[in-house]
């Protein structure tokens, strides 16, 4: 009997790229032992290794299936070989075999399993701030395979830096720090996405990019991100692992999203700028970030994993210097301006404002009130008229880098209220700090003390080593 | 590499859309054209399971009856994963056919992700994405 076998287009690049073939054959099951002979790459697609029919191959004889090998076909039947075509999100996405090696210790662990690789492999977890933080987080996630790892940073990579933030090289001195970020993530787990933001994180693209994420983890060390970064966890109701250091002094918790309890639960309202100050100017011990971040990434992926107990509801301290950890319970305030039962704050607002910082990265020459730029200060300096030039910083700051040889003399932030009665209130008082933060503090403390004759330099020493002087040492 | 109208790339996220929170799912229908696969037309399947979806075979006799007759034939499926990315979940690699296409359209991309992609099975049992072309209209 002639016989038309129609082959799918999936089996069709095993057979030469025929669509369909004529074949003389007595039974169903003749004609397919006669297709295979024909085209031998079909066989292992068609046919298990005991010969049988494979199970998700149906064989129709015309308009009804088969009923065995045994069917007997006539003249001018057409077979057609149907694949069963089926799928769905079902388990997560397939692994490749060196995945199964490299996540076999994550396996192995009841807790995680298949079932919460493939929860780590679908999640996306935001890092803000690639630094002494971000490095451990980001490193500890590229490991464990979280599928997909943002990062936002503006910055690139200093010398400085390299002290705590493990996640750069000295090479890569100069590379924007997302960037040197990606190739190293990448070379810890190439199966990893990384989507680098290179942006300062602000009240306009926070939604925006935070919106594809699962989870947020804050790796920054100032007020107005973090505040920013809480609200906008709230407001898309996200989970935010929020974690800080301060010299020997580390704190994690972990943020509900909108049913909080939230950051400002803990602390409505940011410190006065310039009380405590960023590590920058305050220092910090380089494996305390270590000990910090790796924590804020335990956390994240509990949350993705949805094992075990998070810090919701509570804020771990660490001391380093007296190895103490304490736990504090957190509740949610009802009255919170973001997460309570009225909210006041229902969209994001000016971080810089709210937390009181001048924004010190501009170097404009407008002769802000009380501000002097450090092209202006070179010049009143350079007219030799007398000036009274006060360094409010730390002692530790001052040797790093000074004014001292234009006439600056130091006296520190908290010396101020006790030394200042020794200045001149006759004449011209400039104060400087590192960044223009604590002087302008110390000048509204001055004015408020009388002081007429008083200005400080905006951007602080840093400005004047960028814009005035480049062989001094910044930090 | 893949050709997809337009039209159909927008008809595919309108039927993901509303078969949410199932997964919608059905036939491709195509032809190989210079090297590459021109969608023709598609063939919806009723779905009303979230996670998974079949299309029966009397759905596949049919339409691959009915593409041959014009030319074409089916040449993969698309499915949609409503609260995934569009990759491949292992249901899908261990059901799938090497040679046909498989179309996944997301219910939520990854962040700068494509919400459809398009998927090949090699003969090592792995997936390879397949490029994705828009074609007007």
């Amino acid at each position: 009997m002639a016989v038309t076998v129609l082959l799918p287009y999936a089996l069709r690049e095993y057979a030469d790229g025929a669509a369909e073939l004529t074949l003389r054959a007595a039974t169903a099951g003749e004609a397919l032992s006669s297709l295979v002979e024909r085209y031998p790459r079909l066989r292992r697609h068609l046919f298990s290794e005991n010969g049988a029919l494979r199970g998700h191959v149906r064989v129709y004889r015309n308009e009804h299936e088969i009923t065995g090998p045994e069917e007997a076909v006539e003249n001018g039947d057409t077979l057609m070989i149907v694949p069963s075509i089926a799928g769905g999100a079902g388990a997560a996405s397939a692994f490749e075999r060196d995945e199964i090696q490299r996540y076999a210790r994550h396996i192995t662990l009841p807790e995680v399993g298949w079932e919460g690789q493939e929860k780590l492999r679908n999640a996306r977890v935001l890092v803000v701030g690639a630094g002494g933080l971000g490095s451990p987080i980001g490193l500890y996630l590229a490991a464990a395979g979280v599928g997909t790892i943002g990062l936002v940073d503006f910055d690139d990579v200093d010398l400085s830096n390299l002290q705590r933030q493990v996640m750069f090289a000295t090479d890569d001195i100069g590379r924007a720090k997302v960037d040197a970020a990606k190739d190293r993530l990448h070379g810890v787990n190439p199966h990893v996405r990384v989507v680098t933001h290179r942006v300062r994180l602000t009240s306009d693209n926070a939604l925006d990019i935070l919106k594809d994420y699962d989870v947020v983890i804050d790796g920054t060390d100032n007020f107005p991100t973090r505040y920013l970064v809480n609200d906008a966890c709230v407001l898309l109701d996200k989970p935010y692992v929020y974690g800080s250091i301060y010299r020997f002094e580390g704190q994690v918790a972990v943020f509900g999203g909108r049913k909080g309890p939230c950051y400002r639960c803990l602390f409505r309202e940011p410190p006065p700028p310039g009380l405590v100050p960023s590590c920058a100017e305050g220092g910090v011990l380089g494996v305390l970030p270590g000990i910090i971040g790796s924590l804020q990434a335990l956390e994240a992926l509990k949350i993705v994993l949805g094992t075990g107990r998070t810090l919701e509801g509570r804020i771990a301290l660490f001391d380093a210097l007296s190895f103490r950890w304490r736990e504090l319970r957190l509740a949610r305030n009802a009255s919170c301006p973001v997460c309570g039962d009225e909210p006041t704050i229902t969209e994001l607002i000016d971080y810089e404002a709210f937390c009181g910082v001048a924004d010190t990265t501009t170097t404009e020459t407008t002769d802000m009130d009380g501000e002097i730029t450090p092209a202006q200060l070179k010049q009143r300096i350079e007219t030799g008229e007398p000036l009274q030039l006060i360094d409010i910083r730390e002692p530790f700051e001052w040797n790093i880098a000074n004014l001292g040889e234009h006439g600056a003399r130091l006296i520190s932030l908290g010396d101020l209220p006790d030394q200042m009665e020794e200045l001149d209130r006759e004449q011209d008082i400039v104060l400087y700090c590192r960044t223009g933060s604590r002087s302008q503090q110390a000048l509204e403390y001055m004015r408020a003390a009388g002081f007429q004759r008083v200005s400080h330099l905006r951007g602080g020493i840093t400005a004047w080593a960028n814009e005035i002087d480049p062989s001094m040492p910044t930090y | 590499m893949l050709v997809l109208s337009n039209e159909t790339l927008a008809d595919l996220r309108a039927r993901a859309r509303a078969a949410a929170p199932a997964e919608c799912c059905g036939l491709l229908i195509g032809r190989e054209a210079r090297g590459r696969i021109e969608v023709t037309g598609l063939r919806p399947v009723s779905n009303d399971a979230p996670d998974r979806y079949r299309i029966p075979p009397a759905t596949f006799i049919a339409a691959e009856r009915a593409a041959r007759a014009v030319g074409d034939w089916v040449c993969g499926s698309y499915h949609s994963h409503p609260e995934d990315p569009a990759v491949p979940s292992r249901t899908d690699r261990e059901l799938a056919w090497p040679g046909f296409i498989y179309v996944i359209v997301a219910g939520r991309p990854g962040p700068g992700d494509n919400d459809i992609r398009a998927w090949r099975l090699t003969d090592e049992r792995h997936f390879s994405e397949v490029g994705i072309e828009a074609a007007w209209p």
